[in-house]
């Protein structure tokens, strides 16, 4: 079965079948809503570049060592450097309770959720340069509403709890009984003194019997059974507390397991969130920090809608951004949403892009597609796709139709082009 | 292994009234608390304004209190807990901060506070 749902990947990806004719043409532009939904900071997506690495820094001096390992040298701008960082969390919060963070106000949300960001590039384009220029952008983004904890969430926290409870239920036997345990080694040498003693006292009686010696004998006896006795107690103290330690060992595995699913789920709120992002991007001549212009700015603003619960989300997307070389330099408006809902184990999901270029209405098109997914074994997922795509020059509006398997290694493409910035 | 408690210990003078605790666990980390007036469990979870008993009752005893921490946060795992004790001769806020030993590990914060009469 595995076998064959292989072949059928290799045949079929990208097994696409366009009702119009013209395949060879490429289509006007290939926009989808993921293309213009911030993924990173927006910094990055002014310039229109994606950096190997985003310094993230969560502590002043974190801050302070990245900006300045990214000063650059001689006075140019630095070459692919990007920097995302959330002020608020820069110090400690030490009253601040999950509670509140989840109960924020719009003040507190604004305070939680800003995060700045910063990127620079220094295009190779000109590569007869000895100095090309150099872009920065600088950029901030928020959340205006930031939803609430999802179900999912809420039964982590629940697992969480109960087994926090657990832990500190035997760590207070552990902490009990350690007093006891530690006594185990006195306790053993203690015991042999008094076996000792009474071997030697028990064969003096025997060779000549003397009633002191007889008394003193009985007496160390009782001694020696209380030593066992202490040996005793202190030996189950110490397995029990091996017992309680592999159990809080395993304990502790779960939480760290809990932590982390947590901070997944905590990514991933219910109901609704409103996220907006602005930033400008600068030209450096030369790479020079005083030599500098404003090139362009850029805005974003993304509301969503989810209910893990029944399995829909709704995700809208408007994105502005001013002189954009890949169209002239003229200013764009992207328009976006999309609404998808679990279906049994199937994803079905429709979206609708629309790009208008300011200037120039006669490029302004618009796009639709249908999606749906439904799991396979072994990793693989059975997609389709079926849509309208945008205008082309020739005035022709192809169809989309696209039937494949994903195999799992990133998402099967519904048009030939791989997504493009147009940064 | 069983880890060393982040402790805090103080006395705390009782007076007639209520003397109530409230646990702060901080840093945005999730944490749960046991409250125990020398061996018996008063109370468990969430502690917010949690009525120990009237001053004169509790005096000569000791609650201690164990907070487990988990670390939930990806950017941080830093932790802390303060504990608020009032309806005594003095208000008492005392905070503890820790960190646990791996990425999304746990560490217990141990609260002592022995009550005495003024």
């Amino acid at each position: 079965m595995k076998i064959f749902l292989l072949l059928a990947a290799l045949l079929m990806v990208p097994a696409r079948a366009r009702a119009q004719d013209d395949e060879r043409e490429p289509p006007a532009s290939d926009l989808r809503l993921e293309d213009f939904r911030l993924a990173g900071p927006p910094a990055l997506s002014l310039l229109g570049i994606s950096a190997a690495s985003v310094s993230r820094p969560n502590t002043p001096r974190a801050l302070i060592a990245s900006l300045v390992s990214a000063a650059g040298s001689e006075g140019l701008v630095p070459n692919g450097y990007a920097l995302e960082t959330a002020p608020f969390w820069l110090a400690r919060h030490p009253a601040l309770q999950l509670s509140d963070y989840y109960r924020a106000s719009l003040a507190d949300r604004l305070r939680y959720f800003t995060a700045i960001s910063a990127a620079t590039s220094r295009p190779s384009s000109r590569n007869d340069s000895v100095a090309p220029d150099a872009r920065v952008s600088i950029a901030v983004r928020t959340l205006l509403a930031s939803g609430r904890p999802s179900a999912a969430l809420l039964a982590v926290s629940d697992s969480m709890r109960a087994a926090q409870l657990n832990y500190i239920t035997r760590y207070r036997r552990w902490e009990s009984l350690r007093p006891v345990a530690a006594t185990l080694d006195a306790e053993r040498r203690r015991l042999s003194r008094q076996d000792d003693l009474l071997s030697t006292l028990t064969t003096k009686v025997l060779v000549g019997p003397d009633r002191e010696l007889r008394d003193s004998t009985l007496r160390t006896l009782a001694r020696r059974d209380s030593a066992r006795a202490r040996v005793a107690a202190a030996q189950l103290a110490s397995d029990e507390i091996v017992r309680l330690e592999n159990q809080m060992d395993a304990i502790e595995g779960r939480l760290a397991r809990y932590g982390e699913s947590y901070a997944e789920h905590d990514l991933e709120p219910d109901g609704f969130v409103l996220e907006v992002a602005a930033g400008t991007r600068a030209v450096f001549a030369e790479g020079e920090w005083n030599r500098e212009r404003v090139d362009g700015v850029g805005a974003w603003v993304t509301p969503m809608y989810r209910r893990s619960s029944a399995g829909i989300e709704i995700i809208g997307v408007i994105r502005y951004l001013t002189r954009v070389a890949d169209y002239d330099d003229d200013d764009l408006l992207d328009l976006g949403a999309r609404a998808g809902a679990d279906v049994g184990k199937a994803a079905i999901s429709a979206e609708w892009v629309r790009r208008s270029i300011k200037g120039s209405e006669g490029r302004s098109s618009s796009r639709w597609a249908a999606l749906f997914e439904y799991p396979l074994p072994a990793r693989l997922h059975l997609v389709a796709s079926f849509g309208s795509d945008f205008l082309r020059r020739d005035g022709k509006r192809p169809v989309i139709a696209t039937l494949g398997v994903n195999l799992g290694v990133g998402a099967v493409s519904i048009s030939a082009q791989p997504p493009r910035d147009p940064f | 292994m069983a880890k060393k408690p982040v402790l805090h210990e103080q006395d705390y003078i009782v007076a007639n009234g209520q003397i109530r605790l409230s646990i702060i666990v901080g840093e945005r980390q999730f944490g749960t608390s046991m409250v125990f007036i020398d061996d018996e469990q008063t109370a468990n979870g969430i502690v917010e304004e949690l009525i120990l008993g009237d001053g004169d009752s509790l005096d000569g005893k000791t609650a201690t209190i164990y907070t487990l921490v988990t670390d939930i946060r990806d950017s941080s795992d830093e932790m802390s807990v303060t504990w608020i004790i009032a309806g005594g001769a003095h208000r008492v806020i005392a905070t503890a901060t820790g960190t646990p030993t791996k990425k999304f590990g746990s560490q217990m914060f141990k609260g002592v506070f022995h009550f005495e009469s003024p």
